[in-house]
């Protein structure tokens, strides 16, 4: 329970206890956050290339469920992953929010369908927590760290470790 | 403006200069085209190929059979004979009518992205053609006949289309 006290006390209090500091001159990093229905998540700006809005996409026989298909973004034919499934989530419509990102790493280009794109943030990298014990096996493969933001928890991905895998399961 | 080797001495012409001669098909709801040098003939409906010796397309590159995920459209209708030839030998393909003769513009041609060669099980699928009605599978059948040591078919002589451009036989 928590006890009246006045002003001048409290501020003391705050002033004994300072909070986290947070080095703003250190470095940062810039983060594209996305939403899975309730699950914020983001990558490292550095790995996407650009967001896509409506883009018709073209099934292909004979592929896995995470192959949603394939399109043409500026004369170049990309595929498309559906993420929800790799990180344990049910299927969900594509929805007018829904947003498409081309990832790039060493490893693979593709387009990665997620249900919103909430922010392009630029964050000191410092405020990227270590990811919690209480997260499941798949997310927590894929997991680089935890960064706060609007209240909510955003879970930092590994898209290099994801595209790895992807090939990996493919092969 | 992309460009494109011709393939007689090094010379490069703009992509927009070529276009690939197929013979094309649907197959399992789904477009698909075979280069028309790997196509011998196109037989008519009353060709005396056995239909013993037909290899049913869908069979051939693995796709389900209907009422596997086929849409009803692309399992049923017409059926055409194409008979391909490899050297002195021929093989014959019963395909998912009507097969024509087509002409795609390089420039809409693209090669598979790297999750598709990996993910998709879609035997002998070579490349991606892309055009207003969506998607164009060009699939080698050569190399999947005979990777699958498909034996070749007795020819007869009935009514045939010759195609322009076919592999000759070897003397």
């Amino acid at each position: 329970m928590s006890e009246s006290a006045p002003l001048e006390r409290i501020l003391a209090v705050r002033q004994a206890q300072p909070g986290q500091v947070i080095d703003v001159d250190g470095p940062r990093i810039k983060l594209v956050v996305f939403t899975l229905d309730d699950l914020w998540c983001a990558f490292v700006g550095e790995k996407i290339r650009e967001v896509l809005a409506e883009t018709p996409v073209f099934f292909l026989p004979c592929c896995p469920a995470l192959l949603e298909g394939v399109m043409n973004v500026r004369g170049t034919l990309e595929s498309l992953i559906r993420l929800r499934p790799l990180l344990g989530l049910g299927e969900a419509l594509a929805g007018k929010r829904s947003r498409i990102l081309i990832g790039q790493t060493p490893a693979l280009r593709s387009g990665i369908r997620v249900d919103r794109v909430e922010e392009v943030l630029d964050v000191p990298l410092a405020t990227v927590h270590a990811p919690p014990a209480a997260v499941s096996d798949r997310m927590k493969a894929f997991l680089l760290g935890i960064v706060d933001f609007r209240g909510h928890p955003v879970h930092v991905l590994d898209l290099d470790r994801i595209f790895e895998d992807l090939l990996a399961g493919l092969r | 403006m992309q460009a494109c080797a011709d393939g007689t001495g090094g010379r490069h012409l703009p992509i927009e200069a070529y276009r690939l001669e197929v013979v094309s098909f649907r197959c399992g709801g789904f477009r698909m085209a075979v280069e028309t040098r790997q196509v011998h003939r196109l037989l008519g409906s009353q060709e005396l190929l056995s239909a013993a010796a037909l290899t049913p397309i869908e069979a051939l590159l693995g796709l389900p059979a209907a009422g596997e995920g086929v849409p009803p459209e692309g399992a049923a209708g017409e059926r055409s004979r194409c008979q391909l030839q490899i050297g002195a030998s021929e093989f014959g393909v019963e395909v998912t009518g009507p097969a024509e003769l087509a002409s795609i513009p390089a420039a809409s041609i693209f090669g598979l992205p790297a999750l598709v060669t990996a993910g998709c099980s879609l035997e002998g699928l070579q490349a991606i053609a892309l055009d207003e009605a969506g998607p164009i599978l060009i699939v080698d059948l050569l190399a999947t006949l005979e990777a699958r040591g498909i034996e070749p078919a007795s020819s007869g002589s009935g009514p045939c289309r010759e195609l322009p451009g076919a592999s000759q036989p070897e003397p």
